[in-house]
């Protein structure tokens, strides 16, 4: 419901006197659509039609208004329930109002402006409850698989099915890929497409986070715990409680500490630093690295069992360059989500183009592509993008290289270009520096001329 | 006629509607063609000397009579609802609800005149 539809009132008030008074009030406002009856049965059998709000007489021939607000919270938590009363009695106010009831007016002179006080107030709560309903639909709908995941290569379709799989239970999982390749987006994909979608995500980054105060930030602290812990804080494990717990760079965490997470995981709950109460958690875990954990585990650096523990289920994401022709697809997509969030005219990518996008490695991922789509798109000087729009970031020209996949004497050739070109053709400086003899430098040139490499 | 004479009176009515004049012909309409029944259904539990339904029926009566101005007869429905409601001081319930009823039966009279001249 918004504020600029009617918004539908029932009310309940077995005297007919007063029910007409109550309906010119409730109707003074054309935008409301009351309602009237008489007894509570009335009410209960017409819930189903969604009342924004509901009014109740305290007594009622056939039950107490108490009575019938319970019965209408069980219904609807969500719907407001004013509580009208012939008699004001701050003890009934107090315990009707514990019960749920959002405001208890007495019948008295000024019912008039208390009552639309108070409509006006449950109107906005209503308005701000519909929002948060509204974002959140919102939320899972830009997190749907379909919108999330693009592409058609086997490589990504396998990632495609296991989220599908993953969002039905609360098995933890692992999510693997280099950087950019979209471990945050799959995490959040499966929560809110999980029954958990309600209660938060929340994502942490473990790298992020100086290795002293992780612990704190994790499972949270007591008063007094530390110099400095002015107040009791709950961590991020009971922040997530309900939904579900994003440990991003897992690969990251100390060992003393992945002692403690590991204690967690097993017993499903925590103690505050510096406390003794017994947290119990219910939290879904997804946990993601670019690092391999199993090498990790061989070098001592990470725990096996916690590495067994946070295994469930793995989720690999493949690097762009592993994505046949999804590159194509996914710069289609972005190009089009920016020009539209951007009110920019559609623009299409040129053949020459379309060309250069396949021909690079994208170390980035999709990140990189992203950022490349994007400046192109706001570079480019009609509606079509030519490849002088599309420009590679020069930091991933190393990164690049090695993944070209050349024989030693290529990489060599490589090498000795790119100290020539940055130190002006300078042998005596460019041997100094690759720590080799001049003749070799004067070798590899002639070689090169041979070969035709430029 | 004097419109604030007499038992009854629209100053509530016509403060909380902003004088409107329709609204208040309604509510003096609904008052006259409801309340008879409510004392009938008064007169039979009083006769029945059941306390309980004379504090209930007591309740729901007291708002209409308050709407019209009645505001001492207000005070006097309210006693009534909570000695017969309590089942206390029921020595006093015979004859204060006799004369609720009068008093009642008096304003529809009442009112039946006024409406004319709404």
């Amino acid at each position: 419901m918004k504020s600029n539809t009617s918004i539908r009132i029932f009310a309940v008030e077995d005297d007919p006197v007063f029910a007409k008074m109550l309906k010119y009030v409730l109707t003074l406002d054309p935008e409301h659509d009351v309602k009237i009856f008489s007894t509570g049965r009335e009410l209960l059998d017409n819930l189903h039609n969604r009342p924004s709000l509901v009014t109740l007489d305290y007594s009622l021939p056939d039950t107490t208004g108490e009575d019938l607000l319970k019965r209408v919270k069980f219904q609807d938590p969500e719907i407001p329930v004013i509580i009208i009363s012939a008699q004001e009695n701050v003890r009934t106010a107090v315990k009707l109002l514990k019960e749920g009831a959002y405001d208890y007016i007495g019948k008295d002179e000024d019912i008039r402006e208390r009552l639309l006080n108070a409509i006006n107030n449950a109107k906005k709560h209503v308005s701000l409850a519909n929002e948060v309903q509204e974002l959140r639909e919102e939320l899972s709908e830009k997190y749907d698989f379909e919108r999330t995941i693009v592409g058609q290569s086997p490589a990504i379709k396998k990632v495609f099915n296991m989220l599908e799989k993953a969002v039905k239970t609360n098995i933890t999982v692992s999510v693997t890929g280099e950087t950019g390749t979209g471990k945050e987006l799959i995490a959040k994909a499966i929560h809110f497409n999980s029954a958990r979608k309600k209660a938060p995500f929340i994502p942490v980054n473990i790298a992020a986070i100086p290795a002293s105060l992780l612990e704190s930030e994790l499972f949270g602290h007591e008063k007094g715990a530390f110099t400095g812990a002015n107040a009791r804080r709950a961590g991020k494990f009971e922040e997530s409680h309900k939904g579900t717990i994003f440990l991003d760079e897992i690969g990251e965490m100390d060992f003393s500490l992945q002692a403690k997470l590991l204690r967690v995981l097993q017993e499903r709950e925590l103690v505050r630093i510096g406390g003794n109460e017994v947290v119990k958690l219910d939290v879904r875990i997804i946990t993601a690295t670019h690092k391999n954990l199993g090498e990790e585990v061989k070098k001592g650096n990470f725990r096996e069992d916690l590495y067994y523990r946070l295994l469930g289920m793995p989720i690999f994401l493949p690097p762009l360059r592993e994505r046949q022709n999804d590159v194509l697809i996914i710069s289609k997509f972005l190009l089009e989500s920016f020009c539209r969030e951007n009110k920019m005219p559609k623009i299409t990518i040129s053949p020459e183009a379309q060309q250069k996008i396949i021909g690079y490695t994208w170390p980035g991922n999709i990140r990189e592509l992203k950022a490349v789509i994007e400046l192109a798109a706001v570079m480019c000087d009609d509606a079509n993008l030519t490849p002088n729009d599309i420009q590679f970031n020069n930091l991933n020209k190393d990164i690049d290289l090695l993944t070209q996949e050349l024989s030693l004497r290529e990489y060599i050739y490589k090498i000795v270009k790119n100290f020539l070109d940055k130190y002006d053709d300078n042998v005596i400086l460019v041997a100094e520096k690759l720590d080799i003899g001049k003749s070799t430098i004067y070798r590899y040139l002639k070689e090169m001329e041979e070969m035709n490499i430029s | 006629m004097n419109l604030t004479s007499n038992i009854t009176n629209f100053y509530y009515l016509s403060e909380f509607s902003e004088n409107d004049i329709g609204f208040m012909r309604e509510m003096v309409e609904v008052f006259i063609k409801e309340t008879p029944r409510e004392l009938q259904k008064l007169q039979f539990a009083l006769s029945k000397r059941d306390w309980k339904t004379i504090g209930s029926i007591a309740h729901s009566l007291k708002t209409s009579v308050r709407l019209m101005g009645m505001k001492d007869l207000h005070m006097e429905i309210e006693e009534l609802e909570i000695s017969g409601k309590s089942e206390k001081d029921v020595k006093s319930i015979p004859e204060r609800t006799e004369k609720i009823i009068k008093i009642c039966e008096e304003a529809i009279a009442e009112l039946k005149e006024k409406k004319k001249y709404l």
